[in-house]
Order: structure tokens, then sequence, then C-alpha cells
């Protein structure tokens, strides 16, 4: 054994927080390793491999310019990879590369503390991506690990083992829990945001655009993705009323609708009839600046308004799970006394094209009794002729579009159905428009909840009859009644079917509407726990929500009683163990020799207070060193019978005749 | 400025705690109404995080972000009370301390004793004016002594002052601390001069002068070396073999009174004379001779052994000062 070989304490106490922190860095960075540039990661991997080797070799640390050219590149690199330094993922691929410029150079305690902060902020960026159970379940033993890190990077200490360090990191995460919990319930919620959400993810979200063209929506067709949960207080409509309805498209230019510059009527004269459907809405993240509700929407929920076509717009675009709640009437008519400049911009159609189907139209147009009847003639056209409905209609190019499908292939989705009505109506001199969204859904047994996917989307028509306003024509139904009443799996030939082998095996459907039902409760009760379920949480206790000091005193009294029960706990195990036999036995030899004039000296040490003991009484000698000695190995060594100790404790009586 | 100030307020805290616990004994237990908690600067930074969370949260309306925010909230109050509980009911009782000479480090033994079911970490002890603290563990039910170090620069009474005893255990978010007023001192003997005129020769008319005088032959034993003792009477082989200093004593060579005279010394300024007298006292002791010491305020009859020059140190340290003057 070279005692020059081994590390000095200092060296160790680096060592142990410089493993610690990796360890907590690398857990937290996993997470982002599925979605952020590799080379982010890889980059934060390489420097810190290349500190724990440097640590172990002994080799020197980074210069000051090597890392001042490090994080050139690293901002560089950033932009390059997301064309912005803000928002959440360069955000966080900058942390990331901010964690590797500090392993360069880390040093001591304070520059290890940081270390750990800026890996706590990773894990927390993580959620900004996902906050889905399998994540949540991952960050319980990867902050676990973070607090270990943190006991050893303030108190190193190379004695302890590390089951240790983790016990006493669980026993401190462990109260802590029930306080986190009140925290996250009573915590007063303000609707965010408060500054704005930098926004780098909208490619990947699969959904309604605020446009139609050929294939948009059969696209979405091929796509299980979950588009929003509904739950419905009360009888849910009748599965031919489910018509969510978006945006409403005005503009045609011969290939795409579009929204266009929207129009504002201040009274649409809204008449309904029948009962309120009132529901409540998940909706995925659409990154639309519109929520999606039953046709037709009533009110407005909070942060949303209702436009002059009932759609309900937001101010930003929702790129986070959003619940809301609506109350929507299935029989209803709308804009019945529009005037004639507000309808004009549903009437116009490009110049010049499609000959054809306008030519129908002025057909229909002259032949008519009333309006109704060409909306019925264009029906029965869908409906008589050989039309087919399918995910697969073909290409097809250039000008006169709409008359090659009505006339050539006749093969086609809803958005073909839906924008050659629109044509043909404007066509014949009938306001007309295409509306977007979801028809249908699929209620989930388990919870009741009903499922909407990107698959339910679709496009159907309104057309405006003088004295009855608005009226809702879905000219698919006409070609197959089928896609409105039972959904678009039942129309498609079977061969056409996203998610075909959910409807093969009945045991993975089961699966996933279990998994379904336990995401949606996650979803409506965790991840949208804000505002509107804080308000509700609190009128279900019976308490006023919106009196923050009445709320804030009751979150203080719930911490703080927490907080006494910590104490209290800790109060218990700190507790003064009951003296050992040994200690008991030693007290009472101290005693007698007390009564000789010896008393011991509180600061003391049994060998000590044996020695002066010897002196003042040089007769009791051996018996002094007998015991104290016997003392000594009992209770430091842990060695001796401690019955032969008591023994002769109960035999040294110096004051009996005889000593 | 901001040190200046940081200064000022802790002066005053120290003052408000002393005026609050008084002196204390020898023997005494850190109650609750004696330990101060405060956040350390990781603690601070650590708040200031959970506050950055807490907005990000808030910005995002993520709900995991919240909850993983609270949870470290929660985990910091609870590392408080922790961190508290880890010194309260800690015991502290007074210990011995040798007297050193001025320049050395002194240590004043503390036993502490953790009577209670749970481990004590990170304990840190640390005297006001000292440069340097030590730290320990103690297992539940032990007990252990600790040297608190603190420089000696001058010869006197040194007292400990004010020692604080603080952790900063489990997490080093927050630092808990109780100052102990103990009437700790401990004599610090005049460093002896490192150039000093030879030993004053002995006394004349009592027994007959012996020339030779490093002819110290009689060789009367061994005892434990004590600084100040000649290198020339380590008995080295039998150190080596005992692993332990040990320095030869001899009898019967100090049959000569020397007196070690402050007077013989006219030319040196006081301290230096005192420095010249505690370097004879130790040479004469390491000889082993017969020796007195006289000194302005004091006179110490001839004499030898271990307890003479204890005595004589002490007549060194203390001479001219008041009386348990600190």
């Amino acid at each position: 054994m070279n005692a020059m070989l081994l590390p000095n304490p200092e060296t160790r106490q680096e060592r142990i927080r410089l493993n610690w922190v990796l360890a907590a860095i690398l857990a937290m960075l996993l997470p982002h390793m599925l979605y952020l540039p590799p080379w982010v990661s890889l980059a934060t991997c390489v420097i810190g491999l290349w500190r724990l080797a440097a640590a172990y070799r002994g080799w020197p640390l980074f210069s000051r310019s090597a890392r001042i050219v490090f994080a050139l590149f690293a901002f560089l690199g950033v932009y390059l990879s997301f064309r912005t330094i803000n928002g959440p993922d360069a955000g966080t691929a900058l942390l990331m590369l901010l964690a590797a410029l500090k392993l360069m150079e880390a040093k001591g305690l304070r520059d290890y503390f940081l270390l750990l902060v800026i890996a706590l902020f990773i894990g927390i960026a993580s959620f900004l991506h996902d906050q889905s159970i399998p994540l949540a379940l991952y960050m319980v033993p990867a902050l676990w690990l973070a607090v270990i890190a943190l006991l050893n990077i303030a108190h190193p200490d190379s004695e302890r083992p590390w089951r240790q360090a983790a016990r006493t990191a669980a026993r401190l995460l462990l109260p802590a829990l029930p306080m986190a919990v009140v925290l996250f319930l009573l915590f007063p919620r303000v609707p965010g945001p408060l500054w704005g959400v930098g926004l780098t993810r909208q490619s990947g979200v699969t959904g309604l655009a605020t446009s139609m063209s050929p294939g948009s929506i059969s696209e979405l067709a091929q796509s299980d993705a979950v588009a929003f949960h509904v739950k419905f207080k009360g009888v849910p409509p009748p599965a031919s009323q489910l018509y969510w309805r978006a945006l409403v498209l005005h503009d045609y230019d011969n290939h795409t609708w579009r929204m266009g510059k929207s129009g504002w009527i201040s009274n649409q004269r809204l008449v309904t009839h029948g009962t309120p459907v009132q529901y409540e809405i998940t909706l995925e993240p659409n990154n639309l600046r519109a929520l999606y509700a039953l046709d037709l929407p009533v009110r407005a929920p909070d942060r949303a308004y209702l436009t002059s076509d009932f759609e309900l717009g937001t101010r930003f675009p929702v790129t986070q799970r959003k619940l809301y709640s609506v109350t929507s009437y299935t029989g209803y008519s709308y804009g019945a006394g529009l005037p004639d400049w507000y309808l004009k911009r549903d009437l116009e159609l490009p110049a010049g094209i499609d000959p054809r189907a306008r030519a129908l139209a002025a057909k229909w147009r002259t032949e008519a009794r009333n309006p109704a009847q060409i909306v019925q003639d264009a029906l029965s056209l869908f409906h008589d002729q050989p039309f087919r409905y399918t995910l697969q209609p073909g290409v097809i190019d250039g000008n006169n579009r709409i008359d090659r499908f009505l006339f050539d292939t006749r093969r086609g989705f809803c958005e073909h159905y839906a924008g050659a009505f629109v044509f043909l109506m404007r066509a014949a001199g009938i306001p007309a428009h295409v509306v977007i969204g979801y028809q249908g859904g699929t209620r989930n047994p388990l919870d009741g909840y009903y499922v909407i996917r990107q698959e339910d989307a679709h496009a159907w028509a309104e057309v405006w009859l003088a004295g009855r306003g608005w009226l809702r024509v879905d000219p698919t139904a006409a070609v197959d009644p089928a896609r409105v009443d039972r959904g678009v799996s039942a129309a498609l030939p079977t061969s056409e079917l996203p998610g075909l082998v959910f409807r093969r095996y009945a045991w993975l459907n089961d699966l996933r509407n279990t998994w379904d039902a336990v995401n949606n409760g996650w979803n409506q009760w965790v991840l949208a726990y804000g505002p509107e379920l804080q308000a509700r949480f609190f009128s279900s206790l019976g308490l006023h929500y919106g009196d923050w000091m009445e709320l804030s005193l009751l979150l203080l009294l719930l911490i703080g009683g927490l907080l006494a029960a910590w104490s209290l706990l800790l109060w218990w195990r700190y507790r003064p163990a009951p003296a050992s036999p040994v200690v008991r036995a030693y007290a009472r030899f101290c005693a007698r020799l007390a009564k000789l004039g010896v008393p011991r000296m509180p600061h003391e040490g049994p060998l000590d207070y044996a020695a002066r003991a010897r002196r003042a009484h040089p007769g009791l000698a051996v018996q002094i060193e007998t015991i104290t000695s016997a003392y000594i190995a009992l209770r430091y060594a842990e060695h001796g019978e401690v019955r032969d100790f008591v023994h002769q404790v109960a035999a040294f009586r110096p004051n009996a005749p005889g000593n | 400025m901001f040190a200046a100030l940081r200064e000022s307020l802790l002066r005053r805290v120290q003052i408000w705690a002393w005026r609050r616990q008084g002196p204390d004994a020898d023997e005494i237990t850190l109650t609750r109404r004696r330990v101060y908690i405060l956040p350390t600067r990781q603690g601070l930074l650590y708040g200031f995080t959970l506050f950055v969370m807490l907005l990000g949260s808030m910005n995002y309306s993520n709900s995991m972000g919240f909850m993983l925010t609270f949870m470290l909230a929660a985990l910091g109050l609870v590392s408080m009370h922790a961190c508290h509980a880890n010194l309260n009911g800690l015991r502290l009782a007074a210990g011995r301390s040798e007297a050193v000479f001025a320049g050395e480090t002194a240590r004043f033994h503390i036993r502490l004793v953790n009577a209670g079911r749970e481990p004590r970490c990170g304990l840190m002890l640390g005297a006001e004016h000292g440069d340097t603290s030590v730290t320990g563990d103690l297992a539940a039910g032990e007990s252990g002594t600790v040297q608190v170090p603190l420089d000696a620069p001058h010869r006197g009474w040194l007292a400990l002052g004010r020692l604080s005893v603080e952790t900063s255990y489990p997490l080093g978010l927050f630092r808990a601390w109780s100052w102990v007023h103990m009437d700790l001192r401990t004599l610090v003997y005049p460093a002896p001069a490192r150039h000093a005129p030879p030993l004053p020769a002995p006394l004349e008319g009592r027994g007959a002068g012996r020339p030779d005088q490093r002819g110290d032959e009689d060789f009367s034993g061994l005892r434990g070396y004590r600084a100040g003792d000649s290198p020339r009477h380590i008995a080295w082989k039998v150190s080596a073999r005992e692993q332990l200093l040990l320095t030869k004593q001899f009898s019967g060579s100090g049959e000569e009174t020397r007196w070690l005279d402050a007077d013989l010394l006219p030319q040196y300024d006081s301290e230096q004379r005192l420095a010249i007298l505690c370097r004879w006292v130790l040479d004469a002791h390491a000889q082993n001779l017969h020796y007195g010491l006289r000194l302005p305020d004091a006179r110490i009859a001839p004499g030898s052994g271990d307890s003479h020059r204890e005595q004589c140190l002490r007549a060194l340290a203390t001479s001219g000062l008041p009386e348990h003057t600190a």
C-alpha cells in the first residue's frame, strides 16, 4: 500500500460530486434524446465522458478560450438546427450545451450545485414536450437520483455507502410528496401564458388545416391519433347528429377552399329548438386558433369567442391540451335575415372554369320551383349517379377539376363532395360554404368518453335559403349514408380501412380502450388541472373559489400542518435511545466512584477517568482497570460478554468491608 | 460594501443571541431555542430556480411542470426541518485543552454526544476567530471528541470565544447553527526564542561546579516527549520501537541552582526577555537542571521536573498581564 498513490481527500470528494452530477444529468437528458437533434445529446455526453476521464487521469481542464469557442459553436449549432434560439426545443438544447460548458470547468461545491440545477431544468423541460404517464413514471426514479446527487454534492463522503444516501433521499422525498400534492391542488393557478410561448413543434401535429384541398382530409383519415375527447352531460345525441364544427371556408380558387377574410355581422339571428346539449371537450393541441364544438355552439367558453360563422376562435393557437365546456343545440337555424352584401361572398366563384357544372346548375335553376328543390336536385345527383366514396380517388389535375370529378371520375372523399356541392349551389345562385370539422366518434365503454380521432375528420356544406337561414347539408351522406350513421370505417371498403388490426382483434381493441381510458383520465384530471378544474374542485369542497385570501390561508394551513407532522416524526426519530445495560452498569460504577470523591467530569473519557480514579485510590486500581477495559471493549469494539461486565460492576463495592 | 453590511448584521445578531442565551455551562444540550437556521447560498439559488420553474409551468400551463416544481419546493421545506433536527438535541461538553506556545495552534477539546436514535452527519465546529473548522459525523447513540483549532498568536490566556456548531446536512440548502458561549480558555506560553544567549552560569557556593555540563550520564528513565525537549535527549531507538517520541531523563546533574533572571537581560524588551527566559526554562528542563525563575512580578523557587517547568512557563505566560485576561 503506497499512500502516495491514493487520491487526497479533496480529489476524492470532487470525484464523488462529478460522478453523481453526471448521473443526474444523464437521467434528465435521456427523455430528450428521442426528439432533439442527436448532436446535442452526443456533445453533452462526450464532454461528460471526457470530464470523467480527466478527473481520473488527472488531465488538465479546458482553457477559457477553448470554452468560449465551444460556446460559440454551441450557439451557432443550435441556431442552425432550430433556426431560432428561442422556444422550448432550442432552449432545452442550449441548456444541455450549457451543462456541457459548465462541466468543462466544474470544480467545487458551487459549480457542481449549479450543474445539478441545470440538470433539474433539463428534467422539467422534458415535460414541455411530453407529459404522458410513461414519462411521469420515468421521472420518479430520475428525481430520486437527482436528490441523491444533491446529497452527495453537498456532503461528499467516500465512506458513505450509496444505499444509505439513497435511503436518506427517499426519506426526504416521501414526506415531500403529500405537500407537493397539496400545493398542486391548491396553489392558485392563473390562466397562461404569461409571455409568448415559442412554438417550434407545429410540423408534428396531425390535424385539420385552415384550408381544404383534394386529399387534405382523406390524408387525415389514415391517422388514428386522437383529436379530442368529449364527455356529455346527459343523453348524448345520436351518431348522425355528431357534427363537430371547426372552421367555415368561404373562398375557392379552383383548387383550395380557404377561410378568406372574415366577415362580421352583429346579429346572425340564431333560433334554437329542442334541448341543449352540454358537454366538455378535451382538445389535443391542433395548432389552430380554433376550438371544436358540436354543431351549433351557442356560447363561447372562457378565452374563446364565437365568430359570425359560429366557429369558436381563440387568440393564440392551441398548443396545449385544452379542456373547455360548451353548450350546443343540435336543432337550430341561424342567419335567416342576412343582407345580400353579407351573402355575396358565399356566391362568388372563380371565373371561366368548370363550364359543365355551371351549365348543370343553370339548368336546375330554371327548372326548380324553389331553391330547396335545387339542393335536393344536387343530392339526388350524388345519390343516383354511380359516385363512389373512397380514400383513393386518384389525382385530378389542371383546370375544371369539379367538372371532371362530377362527370368523369366520380370517385372522391368528403372534401370532393362538399367542395363540388358548394360549387354547384353557388353556380345555381344559392349562397353556400364549406364547413370542416369532424363527424362521429366512438364511445369508450370504460369511461364513457367519446373519442374523436383524426380519421373522423369530415367536410360538409351549409346552404342559405331565404326565410330559413343556414342549413347543414352533407353531400357525403347522400353518396354513402353509412358514413354518417356508423362512421368512416363502415362506409369505406375494408381494404382502405385505417387501423384495421384493431377491428380484427377484439382484445387488441379492448387494450386500446383501456389504455385510452387511463390516458384520458390522466389528461382530464391531472394534466388539465388548471383554473377551471381548480374552481370545480373548490366548489366540490364547498369553498368559494376566487377568494384568494381564503385559498392562500387554506394552503398555508395545510402545508403548515404537514410540516408540523414532519417535525413530530423527526422528533420521534431523534428521541433518546434507552441506555444499554452496559451503559447503565458503567453509570453505576461511576456513581460508586463518585461516592469515593472521584466524580466523573463531563468531558472525561473512560480512560482518563480511570487513570484519575486509580491515582486517587491505588487500592482499587485493578478493579477499576478491569471494569474500564471491559466497558471500552463492549462499548466501542462490541466485544465481550455483557453479563460478565454487569457482574463485575455488581461486585465492585468499594464501601463494603474488606476493601 | 455588501460584506461590511453582512458583517455588521452578523455582529448585531450575535449580540442579540448572547443577550438571550447568556454564558453557557460546561455541558449543554442544543435546544430549539438556540438552534438557528437560514438558507445557504445554494439554498437561495435553489429557491430562485424554483421560482423560474414555477413561472415556466404557469406560462406553459404545464401540470407535470407544476408537480415537479412543487415536489422540489416541498423537498426544500422537508430538508430544512431535517437540517434543524440534525443539530437540535446535540449535547456538547467542554474538555480539557493543553497549553501551547505562542504561534502554535491551540486545540480545544469538545465532547459531542448524540443521545438520539438517528445519526447526526456533517457537524461542523469552529471558533469564531478560527480559520478552520472541524467536521464529523456521529452515529446514533454515539459520542466523540473533536478538537477545535484556534491560532494562539500571543502568550497569555487564550479564550475559545464564541463557538459555532453548524450543519448543512442533508442537502446543503439550509444551514442550521448554534452559538455556544462556554468559558473555555487555555494558557499560551511565550514562544521560545530561537536565538538565545547561553544559560546563565550556576550560582556559586551551592555544591561544586561541574565543568562538563554535557556529562549528564546519570540516566534515570524515559518520559513522553514534550515540546521544547532538546533533540539530543530524545531516545531515538526506543522511540522508533514504541512509535512514540520519548525523552531521556537524567538525574543528579542539577546539583547547582541556576537563576533564570529577567534582570540578566537588560538589553531586550520585555517580550523578548520572556521569550529568552522561556527558551532557558526549556533548555534547563531538558538538561534536567536545578533552576529558579525571577521575573519582575514573580519569583519561582528553584526546582526541577515537569510540574516545576509548567509552573515556570505559566509564570512566563501570565507575567505582566492582569489576572484572567483573555
